[in-house]
């Protein structure tokens, strides 16, 4: 049996919103079905690119014409002409609105500059806060893609040696419990919790991809370990094939592996005879039993390959495991920490038996627990910016408001009822968010797709981030409340039109005065809300500087660094993988353009070290001193390679080759806190296993966010039972040598085997440690840059409209010989007062909430008197300009032409 | 009093027959009229007619192609044939007598 090819689908949201825009029932079924059966036939004879754009110019057209039909048929004129059907008073109220909206229509189509500066805010605030929803909501809200997702937990670990602390499940203080356990310690928690959850199930994932033989070609790739029962506990099977059975799981039965879909679509291209083909991994055969579905991503979205339990470490010294379990129907979160709660298991834990507690968080915490402060910051953030945006909006309202008091008074003499008014207002301020929300939601895509590209290598779910159909909901929803928020203000105002006075002619503003205080406090408002936001950003971006000036200890220009992978059977030992890299480095260092090369176990500026315990003669560490430090192992040229400076003593050369004194060298750091004034060099050092000797300082290298003076200890490669992995570093004589193809031929050409990857300027693997930071200053900037700028302009234009009220008073004043500069310093006085007053809540308010931003703070107290100083300051010269601008046109003012005026 | 192409879309149904739904009646407008027309004018035609009970649809069964949704099958009721009827015969009273002048 030939299979069909997959129905083409047409762009999900277009067919949301022209179903919306259509009449429930049979019409809107069989007229998406029309446009569906057409796209499915395009897409096969011409191509799914034009078969959506047909579809969109469908959707645009058809939804715009029901909708036209919809309003035109309940106002067309014709109709009042058929028998008159009994008016209701919903009736009447919706063609009372339709009435407003088209009245509303036309007069905003008559200030066009007006109605442009209002609904472009709008849009903005209204597209960046659906824009941020739209990264919220799947990340934050949407339930996780598996079977009862509720019912899936994390466990963590704790010792029941230490204080207990929190216990309950979802408690923020979970810092000190470990998610990682061993082995045998899953599988007594799997007997000792049948009472709590329907199973548990251990999975393990590294971060760095390992050589995976496909035949043809040999990849690095993403892998993942799990337990035979994690799959059906879940509720995901494979779309392909089967899951792993529990005898896969037993130590000596044959290799199987589970690919993702990704890999089957690109390797196997996408064909079902791969169940059955073999791959070859850390040289074992592994059969291919199954493949995920598409956008399967447990544990980790990188995943390439699954592999059982079998030749797994199950040694009680490995804490590879992760946990999951999913609760039993009949237990409550709530029951299920209480049962939990006080039972322990003994495990041993780097080496020591330890007694350990258990708890859990639900599976989607465990997920985007860590981002989740970030993310509600941003929301926050948003939130500021939309209100931000709302005020100058309702300010502009009320503007014209008093611009049109006439207009209303007029219509209340007419008859018009106060209600029959305030709706009319609610009705144009809806009108107007929903313009701003159409143009808004289109921007939207475009800063989600932006926020995609600043690469959030933090944020879980990405995949799932986007502008959907739940966005268009949520936009049009908030559109509505923005309608109806902004709209309040100035029909109430208008509601409450003195008639008499109104219609006096030449009479001033009768609520003029009321209104002004009205957007004087908005203003007030709007200057403290951009404060807090200048200064969040302002903070952010003083840590992003600060960490890119840090002093890295270290010159990555002109260094090329790569990674190898050996297979480890063939390289079990130093002694095996000694002749490996002494044959690699003397013919790197042989290359003209080479200045000097050497290995290290882990570059700096990558995630990935080691780190180990130590002692230091002669020091007596204090209760909560923990001796630990990062350890490298190098080989001689590693630190004139990296132009890492040598301090005292000496660094590594031919004579550290394992046979002699086993020596160290240490930084700066370790040696300042533990020798304190001493000279450290030919002191020693209890590392792991023995003692070594101090043979001298170095400078401290900072990477990695690089957050503290950590210890750091070098110790020479030769002789150390290193691993057989290691990273090249490569000083190269002049910039943009090429070294990447002839590093991978070198490498091959030793063992063809063995492997060289991740070949590229160590500076561009530095820069992916600051991305994090980067993203989040680049977002948080961006708001703070467009509430300053939108500030400005609200305070600009109410102070130039308070100018143009002003013009009789301000001309009948310059005509009675008072000078410009009086008048100007008149008018800026206002602004001036205004400004204080929003700076000063403001600069409170910001100090209350900066605190969120401290564990993102690098180096900087989130109190950082700089940052509170330069955005008020900032802030303060806008606005004043802001208020300079308007109070020039008030000094120049010709009484006459001002008196005329009236 | 239809409109013309409210007669015309209604023609369209007859001259199909039982098979007639939206694409089908959309194609045999536009190659008898020799132009393309718009797909909303045709659905809201459609729908205003069955409205004043000239015209009656049905479903038909879900297709996958279709996303699982059926097709609205169209019919002209006796309403509609009546109105097309008087149509014809009002438009007939002014053609009357004019072969001579038309026909040049």
């Amino acid at each position: 049996m030939t299979s069909r090819p997959p129905i083409p689908i047409p762009p999900r949201l277009a067919a949301a919103v022209v179903g919306a825009c259509l009449p429930k029932g049979l019409v809107r079924d069989s007229v998406l079905g029309d446009l569906q059966q057409e796209f499915v036939w395009r897409t096969r004879s011409v191509s799914r690119a034009s078969a959506v754009a047909w579809y969109l110019r469908q959707v645009a057209a058809l939804g715009s014409r029901y909708l036209w039909e919809r309003v035109a048929r309940r106002q067309s004129p014709r109709r009042r002409r058929t028998p008159p059907i009994r008016r209701t008073r919903r009736n009447s109220i919706i063609d009372s609105v339709v009435h407003d909206v088209r009245y509303t229509l036309r007069t905003l189509r008559r200030e066009p500059g007006w109605t442009a500066g209002a609904v472009g805010t709008l849009a903005l605030a209204i597209g960046a806060t659906t824009a941020i929803f739209s990264v919220v909501n799947p990340v934050l809200v949407r339930p996780l893609d598996y079977e009862d997702p509720a019912e899936l937990v994390a466990m963590r670990f704790q010792p029941a040696d230490e204080p207990t602390r929190e216990w309950f499940a979802g408690s923020d203080r979970q810092e000190h419990f470990s998610t990682h356990v061993t082995f045998p310690n899953y599988q007594t928690w799997q007997q000792e919790t049948d009472d709590v959850f329907e199973g548990i199930a251990a999975y393990s994932h590294f971060e760095w991809q390992e050589m995976v033989n496909l035949g043809e070609t040999h990849v690095r790739m993403h892998t993942a370990r799990m337990t035979a029962n994690l799959l059906p506990l879940l509720g995901v099977s494979p779309v392909i094939g089967r899951a792993f059975l529990s005898e896969d799981d037993a130590a000596g039965s044959t290799g199987v592996v589970i690919l993702s879909f990704g890999v089957w679509q690109r390797y196997f291209g996408g064909s079902e005879d791969v169940l059955g083909k073999t791959i070859v991994f850390r040289e074992q055969p592994l059969t291919v039993v199954g493949v995920m579905p598409r956008g399967f991503d447990f544990p980790s979205p990188t995943v390439q390959l699954w592999f059982p339990m079998a030749g797994a470490s199950r040694s009680p010294s490995s804490t590879n495991y992760e946990v999951v379990g999913r609760l039993r129907a009949d237990v409550t979160t709530e029951q299920a920490a209480a049962r939990l709660q006080g039972r322990v298991a003994t495990a041993p834990i780097y080496g020591i038996d330890r007694t350990f507690g258990a708890t859990f968080e639900t599976l989607h915490r465990h997920i985007v627990g860590n981002v989740r402060p970030l993310l509600l910051i941003f929301l926050a953030a948003v939130t500021a910016f939309l209100l931000i945006g709302c005020v100058n909006v309702v300010n502009l309202m009320l503007t014209r408001a008093t611009r049109r008091e006439k207009e209303h008074v007029v219509r209340a003499a007419l008859g018009a009822g106060r209600g029959r008014l305030v709706q009319q207002l609610l009705t144009e301020s809806t009108v107007l968010s929903m313009l701003g929300a159409a143009l808004g939601f289109l921007l939207a895509k475009g800063l989600t797709d932006a926020f995609l590209t600043l690469n959030p290598v933090l944020i879980p779910r990405q995949e799932s981030i986007g502008v959907d159909a739940g966005a268009l909901g949520f936009t049009v929803i908030l559109a509505l409340v923005v309608g109806l928020g902004i709209g309040v203000m100035p029909a109430f105002r208008a509601a409450r039109a003195d008639l008499a006075q109104g219609l006096t002619e030449g009479a001033r503003s009768p609520s003029g005065r009321r209104h002004a205080r009205t957007r004087d406090g908005l203003i007030v408002a709007q200057l403290a809300l951009a404060l807090v936001l200048l200064v969040g950003s302002g903070l952010l971006f003083r840590s992003f500087v600060s960490l890119l000036r840090i002093e890295t200890g270290f010159d990555p220009e002109n260094v090329v660094a790569f990674e190898t992978s050996l297979p480890n059977s063939r390289y079990p030992r130093f002694e095996e993988i000694q002749p490996f890299y002494d044959e690699l480095l003397p013919r790197v260092r042989a290359w003209p353009e080479v200045q000097s090369a050497a290995l290290v176990t882990y570059l700096p500026a990558t995630i990935w070290f080691h780190s180990d315990g130590f002692e230091v003669e002669g020091y007596q560490p204090g209760p909560d001193d923990e001796l630990t430090a990062e350890v490298k192992e190098v080989t001689p040229g590693y630190f004139r390679t990296l132009r890492i400076a040598l301090l005292e003593g000496r660094v590594f050369d031919g004579r550290d080759d394992g046979s002699g004194v086993p020596v160290a060298v240490i930084n700066e750091s370790m040696a300042r806190r533990y020798w304190q004034g001493r000279s450290a060099v030919g002191s020693r050092l209890r590392l792991g296993e023995g003692w070594v000797s101090v043979a001298g300082v170095v400078s401290d290298v900072r990477y990695r966010g690089a957050e503290r003076d950590a210890p750091q200890v070098y110790r020479p490669y030769a002789g150390s039972n290193s691993r057989s992995n290691m990273a090249g570093v490569i000083r190269i004589n002049r910039p943009g040598v090429e070294l990447a193809e002839r590093i991978r031929r070198l490498v091959a050409s030793i063992d063809p085997e063995a492997a060289a990857s991740a070949i590229g300027p160590l500076e561009a693997k530095l820069g992916n440690a600051v991305s994090e930071p980067k993203f989040r200053t680049m977002l948080l900037g961006a708001f703070g840059i467009a509430a300053l700028l939108l500030s400005v302009v609200g305070v600009y234009g109410v102070m130039s409209y308070a100018v143009a009220q002003r013009t009789r008073e301000l001309g009948i004043r310059r005509a009675l010989g008072a000078d410009q500069v009086r008048l100007v310093r008149q008018v800026i006085r206002h602004g001036l007062i205004l400004t204080i007053l929003g700076l000063g809540m403001g600069a409170l308010g910001a100090y209350a909430v900066v605190d969120v931003l401290q564990s993102y703070l690098f180096h900087l107290n989130a109190h950082d008197p700089v940052s509170f100083v330069v955005s008020i300051t900032g802030l303060a010269i806008a606005s004043m300009l802001a208020c300079y601008v308007p109070s020039r046109r008030a000094a120049m003012v010709d009484p006459l032409i001002a008196l005329r005026a009236e | 009093m239809l409109g013309t192409f409210e007669q015309m879309v209604l023609l369209a149904i007859l001259q199909i027959g039982e098979d007639a739904y939206p694409p089908l009646i959309l194609e045999k407008l536009e190659s008898g009229m020799g132009r393309s027309i718009s797909r909303g004018s045709v659905y809201v035609t459609l729908d205003r007619l069955e409205k004043k009970g000239l015209l009656q649809s049905t479903a038909g069964d879900p297709e996958p192609e279709r996303g699982g949704r059926p097709k609205r099958y169209l019919e002209v009721t006796t309403d509609g044939i009546a109105a097309l009827r008087r149509a014809r015969s009002s438009l007939m009273t002014f053609w009357d007598g004019l072969d001579a002048v038309l026909e040049k």
